[in-house]
């Protein structure tokens, strides 16, 4: 993967792949009455992105999705919760995968809980009150199940493309 | 790193995250069991308390919330609902009805809250 022109297709067939699966999960309706429980199917292509582009690509990825996705299926406030859980979620899987004590599950369960955590806070930001944290015991519980999946999902992905990347090299 | 070593840290970070949400649990719901008898329904629009109804009265009311939104709260036998709301995702409307002490339904787009607090209700002032 060392030309550009490989790069830039990689990274613009994962964009288009998040979209999708944002597109389908908008389209189940998954959340039980509990706001913010999804599992996240659009982050599989960034841990791919992560693994196999580096942190500069899939913090791009990350947050053109956002961008993308709010524009089309959300309003202006999903923008701003979806924002600030991407943000925390890519920026603590960059560290804990330049850290190097997580597999990429770990990374996963990690990156799950903090797309949560940062949704919470920016919910309790804006209502300007503490109430909101009454979902963060179940925001905690599915965070780290998708978390799981994802991370189960992306590792596969992740060690099957990695195979045919380094052939082409 | 070794695999196993990351597996191990992968386990205690988990438990560490399972333990972190037990605890909190515990608490809402220890919060939760606080009786009900005097509760009030305190309904808030970014951050300002604009309505307060004890929650024992049945009523239906209409809320004028953030930038021109709408959200109609019904309280009903010690049980209070989001009827209508004007905002996208109606995700308040689709909130299973709140009955317990610290409950509260949430309705992001129009920064309403409703929330039932114990043992504030204008009944409150009676003596007995």
């Amino acid at each position: 993967m060392k030309k550009r022109s490989h790069k830039v297709s990689f990274i613009g067939m994962m964009m288009a792949l998040a979209f999708v699966l944002s597109y389908i999960e908008a389209m189940i309706p998954f959340s039980a009455g509990i706001p913010g429980v999804k599992a996240g199917l659009s982050n599989i292509p960034v841990m791919v992105t992560l693994y196999l582009m580096g942190p500069a690509y899939a913090v791009i990825l990350s947050l053109v999705k956002v961008l993308l996705v709010s524009v089309t299926f959300g309003s202006m406030s999903s923008f701003m919760y979806s924002m600030a859980g991407a943000l925390l979620s890519i920026v603590t899987m960059l560290f804990l995968k330049k850290a190097d004590i997580f597999t990429t599950r770990g990374v996963s369960i990690a990156g799950g809980i903090m797309h949560n955590l940062g949704q919470l806070i920016v919910a309790m930001c804006i209502v300007e009150n503490a109430k909101v944290l009454y979902y963060f015991p179940i925001l905690m519980v599915s965070g780290i199940a998708a978390g799981l999946a994802i991370g189960l999902i992306a590792d596969l992905i992740i060690r099957r493309i990695g195979v045919l990347l380094r052939k082409n090299e | 790193m070794m695999k196993d070593k990351k597996l191990k840290n992968e386990l205690y970070f988990i438990a560490g995250a399972l333990i972190v949400a037990a605890i909190a649990f515990i608490i809402i719901n220890r919060y939760k069991m606080i009786s009900t008898e005097n509760a009030s329904v305190v309904i808030e629009v970014d951050g300002r308390t604009v309505a307060t109804y004890p929650l024992c009265e049945d009523r239906i009311v209409e809320i004028e919330s953030y930038n021109g939104g709408r959200n109609i709260v019904s309280i009903k036998d010690g049980k209070v609902n989001v009827t209508e709301a004007s905002c996208p995702d109606k995700i308040c409307v689709n909130h299973k009805a709140i009955k317990y002490n610290g409950e509260s339904i949430i309705c992001l787009p129009n920064r309403m809250t409703v929330t039932i607090v114990a043992g504030s209700s204008e009944t409150d002032g009676k003596t007995y």
